[in-house]
């Protein structure tokens, strides 16, 4: 029966980020353009609909070096980040002690180094191999390297990763700090049951650690502000430029499933509601999944507004904002103690 | 001090096309780590031999398709080539005509830096302001709709005067004025806006200089130059605008920024403009029809466009056909300083600093 249930609850939670998740790309859009004074597109249409049309659109090669590999990612990382929801799901607590913020953070390191493989592996045609003859007698010859701009996103997402990632990592802690434990059931258990809840988000240190927390969502999303690493000033969208059809669509579903695992993560570490899949009508029961997934959209829909507002931070930018919010991080962390 | 050009390990070109580059042009940017030490802009990706076209054809003629050159700016266009007949046979406009030629060309200029602000904020990353941009632009497109019964081209100015459907009504005058107050009023708060954006500043203040050193050197025009303190602007050379009491906007640092806030004064005097125009417009003839098409030697004429200085020069043969056209926009005598700007700059920035030269390669490559 345990193994029923955990098949059961794994399976339902993969599809309830799998649906969920693109409808958060439709929401994001509709939003910023609400704020734009445009009506935008039906809320479905964005990341649902948009889906299901690229993946029955003709496969393109990509042009890349390693073309099976370069479309193999987003699937890859979409089962991967699953891992992630998965570990936070009751059922999953007793497996191998996994779910440990420890294990968290080294699945979500996978998911930012994904984006530096997809930027060295794709060659769009916008760039270097552009047909046109402008490396002739007369024109400046200087630099050993011409770079695809996949490549300079590569590069730039090292960077990234290595600045911007600070501020989710030190909030992920800070319930653990308050908590005494990395484990997740430990952090979850600290904060009472469903029905008799105290959220670690009320708390002072709980509410420093989920403004950093945000701040480290909208940079692990790479959306504005934080999306120098894919600015379309110059980059237009660094690895993911030469997704088409299929592949396109499995990219659409990483991020959709990204910002859904991200947010559910937050609801469990600082809302202290778990995804817990049980299907009785009694309490918990479904109503506690049902709370999640609607606690789940708040981030999503903060990130739209913020985005709506942000321009991109260049690195001259983004220095300064990711270690003030690290030291405020920081500042919860000791307050935690 | 000038820049120096320095060394570089990593050259990324870019486009042709590319979403930053509103038209097909090629900047190869040469970087070390992210720094541009050095920049190489290519065009003429889409010439179109408008000079070539002009050759011979009847002098009215290839005044329309001088209104051709450029979506943007056409009226200018239109206006220098028939200011060049004018001014070779020496033709008199009349004052209503003048009046109206000024209103038509004040509108166009400022939907092109309402252009600019969304083209720019776009780079920045800012999509609703840039959004928002065209928002503002719209009244004035109506307007120009209305006035001229086109809101791209208008063929406002013919030789001697403008066409009788750009003559507006008393009627039409103070729906005119009536139509601008709200649209000025939103441009007013949509200017505050983004000047107290400290973020959008953040990302403007101090980067892609270019001295006035610099500017003199490259012969940058028009607004990158007046926002580099070069106090140069050829309406104040041309009659049409001494009925009309504004001031030319310069500014001394030279960044995004100054380029940005120079523009953005600058709207305000050309609405200041527009409203004298529609308030003080005088009664009379709209077309002076007293003159003879003949021989004229090689005449040139400048003018400022939006985004400079224009140029127009050619002669007519005795049936009064055109002869030697040529035509010098903007952005050709922007590019050196446009390549300059960028040194220095990280590339992104770079890419911003292009834009905030407001390159327009329809017109330059013709």
């Amino acid at each position: 029966m345990d193994v029923i249930n955990f098949i059961i609850s794994t399976v339902i939670l993969a599809v309830v980020a799998l649906f969920f998740g693109p409808v958060f790309l439709g929401i994001e859009r509709k939003i910023q353009a609400r704020i734009q004074q445009r009506i935008g597109p039906p809320i479905l249409t964005p990341g649902t609909w948009s889906i299901l049309k690229f993946w029955y659109k003709k496969p393109v090669m990509p042009n890349s070096p390693m073309p099976k590999l370069y479309h193999a990612l987003p699937p890859a990382t979409v089962i991967t980040i699953l891992v992630i929801l998965w570990l936070t799901n009751p059922e999953w607590w007793g497996i191998l002690s996994l779910a440990t913020l420890v294990a968290i953070v080294g699945i979500m390191k996978f998911e930012e180094m994904m984006y530096v493989v997809m930027g060295a592996l794709s060659r769009s045609i916008l760039s270097v191999s552009m047909p046109y003859g402008d490396v002739v007698k007369g024109a400046v010859t200087k630099g050993k390297i011409r770079r695809f701009f996949e490549g300079q996103s590569a590069v730039r997402f090292i960077k990234h990763i290595t600045i911007a990632s600070f501020p989710i990592y030190i909030a992920i802690f800070i319930p653990a700090v308050m908590a005494g434990s990395i484990y997740v059931e430990d952090i979850v258990n600290f904060q009472g049951d469903f029905l008799n809840l105290d959220p670690i988000l009320f708390t002072i240190p709980g509410f420093i650690g989920a403004v950093v927390y945000f701040v480290g969502y909208v940079a692990q999303l790479n959306d504005y502000p934080f999306t120098i690493a894919k600015a379309k000033g110059d980059l237009i969208e660094g690895g993911p430029l030469e997704y088409g059809a299929h592949a396109r669509g499995n990219y659409y579903v990483l991020r959709g499933v990204w910002m859904f695992v991200l947010s559910s993560l937050f609801v469990t570490l600082f809302c202290g509601i778990p995804p817990l899949v049980s299907l009785t009508f009694s309490a918990p029961g479904i109503w506690q999944l049902v709370m999640h997934v609607a606690l789940t959209f708040v981030l999503p829909i903060l990130v739209s507004v913020l985005s709506a507002f942000g321009p991109i931070l260049t690195f001259k930018q983004l220095y300064p904002v990711s270690f003030g919010f690290t030291a405020i991080g920081v500042f919860g962390v000791i307050l935690a103690l | 001090m000038e820049k120096d050009r320095g060394e570089a390990d990593v050259e990324i070109p870019v486009g042709l096309v590319h979403p930053a580059l509103l038209e097909p042009y090629r900047p190869r940017f040469f970087l070390q780590d992210e720094v541009v030490t050095d920049c190489e802009i290519t065009l003429d990706a889409q010439h179109r031999g408008v000079e070539r076209l002009m050759e011979g054809i009847p002098v009215d003629k290839c005044n329309i398709i001088t209104e051709r050159i450029c979506g943007i700016c056409s009226c200018v266009h239109l206006w220098n080539s028939v200011r060049v007949v004018e001014k070779g046979l020496k033709i008199e406009v009349p004052e209503r005509a003048q009046y109206m030629r000024v209103i038509i060309n004040e509108l166009e200029r400022l939907t092109s830096h309402l252009i600019f602000f969304g083209h720019a904020l776009e780079i920045i990353g800012h999509e609703t302001l840039g959004m928002r941009a065209f928002i503002a632009r719209e009244p004035f497109m109506i307007l120009l709709g209305e006035l001229s019964g086109n809101r791209v081209h208008y063929a406002c100015p013919v030789i001697g005067g403008i066409r009788p459907r750009c003559n507006p009504t008393e009627e039409m005058q103070k729906k005119a004025l009536t139509m601008l107050k709200p649209a000025a009023e939103y441009l007013k708060d949509y200017a505050d806006r983004i000047i107290q954006d400290s973020m959008i500043m953040s990302r403007i203040d101090g980067i892609g200089v270019l001295t006035k050193e610099e500017a003199l050197k490259y012969h940058a025009v028009g607004p990158t130059a007046r926002a580099s303190g070069v106090d140069w602007d050829w309406r104040t050379e041309i009659d049409d605008f001494k009925h009309f009491d504004w001031d030319v906007i310069v500014l001394d640092e030279g960044d995004v920024k100054s380029r940005v806030v120079q523009r953005i004064l600058e709207c305000f005097q050309i609405l200041n403009i527009v409203e004298q125009g529609f308030k003080n417009l005088p009664e009379g003839e709209i077309r002076n029809k007293d003159w003879k098409l003949g021989e004229m030697p090689i005449t040139a004429c400048y003018h400022e466009a939006p985004r400079g200085e224009l140029l127009d020069t050619y002669a007519l043969d005795e049936k009064g056909n055109v002869r030697h056209y040529k035509c010098r926009t903007p952005t050709v005598t922007n590019l050196g300083a446009m390549e300059v700007a960028c040194l220095g700059e990280h590339l992104t920035d770079a890419v911003l600093t292009l834009a905030s030269c407001d390159p327009c390669l329809c017109c330059t490559n013709r």
